[in-house]
């Protein structure tokens, strides 16, 4: 391992400014977690136009900070209100919610905490152990090989939450192909520009992320005005008791394990991670039947797989330029701003900066643990804003930062226009995550793909020369293929052992 | 987690009450695909490769390739809610209720505070949305609209202008900021 780039990259988080950032990272990532409808995804889309200004170091390391932050917000208003402030506490409220109803909010919020950051922490350990290994892996992948690992988590779009992996797919797919509206980089062919020089330079990403994110958000949230939850009154937190810490800490680590392999696995979210975390912390309970009704181990083992999914995602985006979930997409959609290209050679040539996105994540850990248990009282009253004063803050935001990023009212339209339509997709199923990562690895398919058909002389069947391509090729089919194949032989297989049952 | 989803183990092959193409997904489907219509016709505008270049990679083959994919995986749109409900995770739950006018007023004021961009300037543009919205909203207290009308924009346009020094759109405003 790198010492020295180690040593530099956490350097270079010394600078009093950079820690403030990072401070105020983890700030909005609480609130914004704790807020139900705002999603850190959202919250890093929104922030993407004021990080241009930064150094990119410090502009990632805010980011990093608020998807770390963000992760844990969700368990606040998933405890007290039971509903999840994001996606990834859904399962956090399932046990959360039934203790604070007992009257042990603060346990459970302390619970939630503990467990976020040993998850957190371990996840990064597994990063920064793995990030290099990966990207030298990846070192020696030609083109053609590049482009079957990036079809390989395109394809991963098909087993991403959402229910309909079909959707997930066209709509991934739907990514790359307004990827690839502007000048083609090989001929200088304009492509689906239809005259509008606006379009020469392509569809900015910032402002369709902002759309699909907020505004998509906020047409879905003025359908429920009229929802009050019930709110369990504002506690102080409690940290766990050395019983509890006994109790939950193997289901911890089980979950930081399996919340970091599926946080590794590219286009696998937090959310997937959690419900995984869930279900491993009930298998392996000695108290199934407490469940649903405020088990600790039930809170525990969401919030470490959820936590260390953020960690495992990271991987992947650094070390491949893939990323692990929708809002390690912005991040790299970030780096690239910056002028950095994400993948092997990011960590080859500026290893310093990926140590200082590691360390960055680190203090976060550590600081939302802090933020979260002295400030848990004043998150759970910033439910209290109303949407009629809090979603308008939202679209002024997301209109103001759109029109920032270029100063022009174009991408203001993109925007909107991005925000409608992914309102009326995700009523019929189709999530904007996968649009986004298609978005984004867009570039990045078809880059690959044209070099390596140069390389083959426009042979298609070049690609199958390569056994790399081919395993990649080969999980691509069992990604897609795989569920629904599985499905088809279960009630086959289920026949043949009742055969031998019945013998 | 998952033994609580509505027929997980007991839906599974129970018969569908859905029919097998479902008509908002065909619906989708053939938008989709009248999409992709016009854009591989555009693809049809684009020079062919120079062969002196030494490569045969046209603007039109990565496109061409990515619309014959969403469209084979478009024609089997219609046909997937049939599938889904049988394993009990139909998607016409949530679309069966249909957009509320709140949404569709919602939808329609943020066109007019973009569209009005140019005119009002972006200031008075974002002042227009932080009045509009939650009057929309049922938000009555109108003096608390009103210190949130004033005080919001203000710190935004504070953070944008001074801190990233993004030139607003002027608009009737504009000699004020000047």
């Amino acid at each position: 391992m790198q010492i020295d780039a180690i040593l530099t990259g956490i350097g270079l988080l010394a600078d009093p400014f950079n820690f403030f950032l990072i401070f105020i990272g983890v700030l909005i990532g609480v609130l914004v977690g704790a807020l139900p409808g705002l999603s850190s995804v959202m919250a890093v889309a929104l922030l993407l136009p004021f990080t241009i200004g930064l150094e990119p170091i410090p502009a990632i390391a805010m980011m990093a900070a608020l998807y770390c932050a963000g992760t844990f917000g969700g368990s606040i208003t998933a405890i007290l209100i039971n509903t999840p402030g994001a996606p990834p506490a859904v399962a956090t409220a399932l046990d959360g919610f039934p203790l604070a109803q007992r009257g042990e909010a603060g346990r459970a919020l302390g619970i939630a905490a503990f467990s976020s950051v040993v998850g957190g922490v371990l996840s990064l350990i597994v990063f920064i152990l793995a990030a290099p290994a990966l990207a030298a892996v990846a070192l020696s992948f030609r083109p053609q090989e590049y482009f079957a690992l990036t079809l390989f988590g395109l394809s991963m779009l098909a087993t991403i939450s959402g229910r309909s992996s079909l959707r997930n797919l066209i709509a991934g797919l739907a990514g790359v192909l307004v990827s690839t509206i502007g000048v083609h980089l090989v001929s200088g062919e304009e492509r689906f520009t239809f005259g509008a020089t606006y379009l020469y330079e392509g569809i900015g990403f910032v402002p369709v992320l902002v759309g699909l994110f907020a505004i998509g958000e906020l047409l879905r949230q003025s359908e429920t005005l009229d929802i009050v939850r019930e709110r369990i009154a504002s506690v102080a937190v409690k940290l766990p008791s050395r019983e509890d810490i006994r109790l939950i800490m193997p289901t911890v680590l089980r979950c930081s394990g399996v919340g970091t392999f599926i946080g590794i696995l590219p286009a696998e979210g937090t959310t997937v991670a959690a419900i995984m975390g869930y279900n491993e912390a009930k298998r392996w309970s000695k108290n199934k039947h407490e469940f649903g009704k405020g088990a600790i181990e039930g809170i525990a083992g969401p919030e470490a797989a959820n936590n260390a999914g953020t960690g495992g995602a990271m991987v992947p985006t650094l070390a491949l330029g893939i990323p692990g979930s929708g809002t390690t997409a912005i991040i790299l959609a970030a780096l690239t701003m910056h002028g950095f290209r994400p993948g092997p050679h990011l960590i080859r040539e500026t290893p310093e900066f990926v140590y200082a996105i590691f360390a960055a994540m680190l203090v976060a850990n550590f600081l939302f643990l802090g933020i979260g248990l002295a400030g848990a009282k004043l998150f759970s009253r910033i439910t209290l804003v109303p949407k009629t004063f809090l979603w308008p803050s939202v679209f002024v935001f997301a209109m103001v930062g759109s029109y920032s990023f270029n100063g022009s009212l174009f991408d203001v339209w993109v925007m909107l226009i991005a925000g409608l339509v992914g309102y009326v997709m995700m009523r019929h199923g189709f999530g904007p995550a996968p649009f986004v990562m298609g978005l984004i690895l867009g570039p990045l398919v078809e880059e690959n793909w044209s070099q390596a058909m140069i390389i083959f002389d426009n042979n298609w069947l070049g690609f199958f020369t390569s056994w790399i391509c081919n395993v990649f090729f080969a999980l691509t089919f069992l990604s897609i293929f795989g569920g629904p194949l599985w499905r088809l032989l279960q009630p086959m297989l289920g026949k043949r052992e009742a055969l031998h049952g019945d013998d | 987690m998952d033994d609580n989803r509505p027929g997980s183990e007991e839906g599974a092959g129970t018969p569908a009450s859905s029919p097998l193409v479902n008509p908002w997904d065909l619906l989708i489907a053939a938008i989709i695909v009248a999409i992709c219509a016009v854009l591989w016709f555009d693809t049809f505008a684009y020079d062919t490769p120079n062969p002196m270049l030494g490569h045969y990679i046209t603007a039109a083959m990565f496109p061409r390739t990515l619309m014959v994919a969403i469209i084979a995986l478009t024609l089997l749109l219609p046909f997937e809610n049939h599938f889904l409900e049988r394993q009990g995770s139909g998607l016409n739950e949530d679309r069966a209720v249909p957009i509320k006018p709140i949404t569709c007023l919602t939808a329609l004021l943020l066109f007019l505070v973009v569209w009005s961009n140019p005119w009002l300037g972006t200031y008075l543009a974002m002042v227009a949305a932080c009045i509009g919205l939650p009057l929309l909203w049922g938000e009555r207290r109108l003096w608390l609209i009103a210190i949130y009308a004033a005080v919001f924009p203000a710190l935004v346009g504070f953070l944008f202008v001074q801190g990233l020094l993004v030139s607003f759109l002027p608009g009737i405003t504009g000699h004020i900021f000047r």
